[in-house]
């Protein structure tokens, strides 16, 4: 009987031990859950995009059971969000240059703009380097998060060459304070590219 | 009697053999460099008679080179990017290779060194022949996580990408992937026309990217390569000179 009785304790105490681990194990695991989702999957990088004046930057992160395939997936979307800011930033320099013709932008030159403007856009993406990019496994599949550069100089180059380009719009826009800053940014870049040549 | 050995002995039985990596040549990890020179890898599987293994390198050795010298790289990728998550919609890539340049390199191409890697044949070639180079007769295991993984190196008048692949059956198979792989991101750097539309319902964004890139590298070559033991991926860094 008394060995009945010890045996009925020593069940219920090792009931009340096991018991006990598994909400241990549970609170580790939902700890370690918690850790994750406030972790970020990407560098510092990626939130903190560094800024400059000479280049545009953007990161994007992409996952897929293939690494290869998640680094051009990242790369594609990086490239996209700078293709977005190239666009907004030859928005507005059009519309700086369009301001300053004012009355003597008639409808020929607003459409000249527009086409010269979205003709950069469609071939100056050229030049995009990736500047950072980190890949890690995630179980099955594999994320990769990319930091790409691209230089401002040479879109502005491309940019001034088109306005050099279209007879009706030099004449007009040459007069403008925004064609000398765009040029005088362009000698710039072209100075600093000549002179890191040189160095090298 | 099994219950006693597998609490006593069993625990202390050293752990199951794991296949080693094998030790590569060190020009494999760290390709030489000359200023007239281009270096190439050949890469072919180990056949049963060692000679045919070693012709058959010597042939890729020489495409190798002719890649090096010129390559026209097409490829676009279509991206559809819905609730954050971006799923491929198609892939295409290809390279066309000037088969005229093959003469001229046989005629004046060496192989500097050649080494068996596992089931893997290598060798190293240079055009035009080079015969002062001093190659180390030495080989390592692929060294510790390389730092141009994660920052590409800077230079005004080049460009570096790196290429990866998963270690296939035929392991030279993933090394030529990872330098395909390579090429296509050097020729999406060097010019890439991109297009996309987004579209907006409520608060979802969906949006549909297109990237294409048909661009002839010149003189494009790998300097550096690491293989993962722990992932079992392959990785080459690939320079390419611009003006």
């Amino acid at each position: 009987m008394k060995s009945r009785l010890f045996m009925m304790v020593l069940s219920v105490f090792c009931l009340l031990l096991m018991a006990c681990g598994g909400a241990k194990q549970m609170a580790q695991s939902e700890n370690q859950t918690e850790k994750q989702d406030n972790e970020s999957p990407c560098p510092d990088w990626f939130i903190n995009v560094p800024e400059d004046p000479d280049h545009l930057y953007a990161a994007a992160t992409a996952t897929s059971k293939d690494l290869q395939l998640a680094i051009n997936k990242a790369e594609q979307d990086t490239r996209v969000k700078i293709g977005a800011q190239l666009e907004t930033r030859l928005q507005s320099l059009t519309k700086q240059f369009k301001e300053e013709i004012g009355e003597g932008a008639d409808a020929t030159v607003d459409a000249q703009f527009t086409t010269v403007s979205k003709t950069v856009i469609s071939t100056t993406l050229s030049g995009s380097k990736v500047k950072k990019q980190s890949t890690k496994q995630e179980g099955q599949t594999w994320r990769a998060c990319v930091l790409m550069e691209y230089p401002i100089g040479a879109a502005n180059a491309r940019f001034l060459q088109s306005l050099k380009e279209t007879e009706n719009l030099r004449v007009k826009a040459a007069a403008t304070e925004a064609f000398k800053e765009l040029e005088a940014e362009v000698e710039k870049y072209e100075q600093e590219k000549e002179k890191t040549q040189n160095n090298q | 009697m099994f219950i006693v050995w597998l609490a006593t002995v069993h625990p202390t039985l050293p752990p199951p053999v794991r296949e080693t990596t094998p030790a590569y040549p060190r020009w494999f990890w760290e390709m030489p460099s000359d200023k007239v020179a281009a270096f190439a890898v050949g890469y072919a599987r180990r056949y049963a008679r060692i000679e045919t293994s070693f012709a058959y390198v010597r042939r890729q050795s020489v495409w190798q080179l002719v890649r090096s010298q010129q390559v026209k790289v097409d490829c676009s990728q279509e991206l559809l990017n819905q609730f954050g998550q971006n799923r491929l919609l198609r892939l295409k890539e290809s390279e066309q290779i000037d088969s005229s340049l093959a003469p001229t390199i046989v005629a004046s191409m060496s192989i500097i060194d050649s080494a068996v890697v596992g089931d893997m044949v290598l060798a190293l070639a240079a055009f035009p022949s080079h015969s002062n180079l001093n190659i180390r007769n030495e080989r390592t295991s692929p060294s510790r996580r390389p730092q141009w993984l994660e920052v590409l190196p800077t230079e005004q008048s080049a460009i570096y990408v790196v290429g990866t692949s998963p270690l296939y059956y035929y392991e030279h198979h993933s090394w030529e992937r990872a330098e395909a792989h390579a090429r296509r991101q050097l020729a999406s750097a060097l010019t890439t026309h991109i297009r996309s539309t987004g579209e907006k319902t409520g608060q979802r964004m969906q949006v549909w990217s297109e990237s294409q890139s048909s661009v002839t590298l010149r003189h494009a070559i790998v300097i550096k390569r690491w293989f993962d033991v722990s992932s079992r991926q392959c990785y080459v860094l690939c320079r390419m000179p611009i003006q």
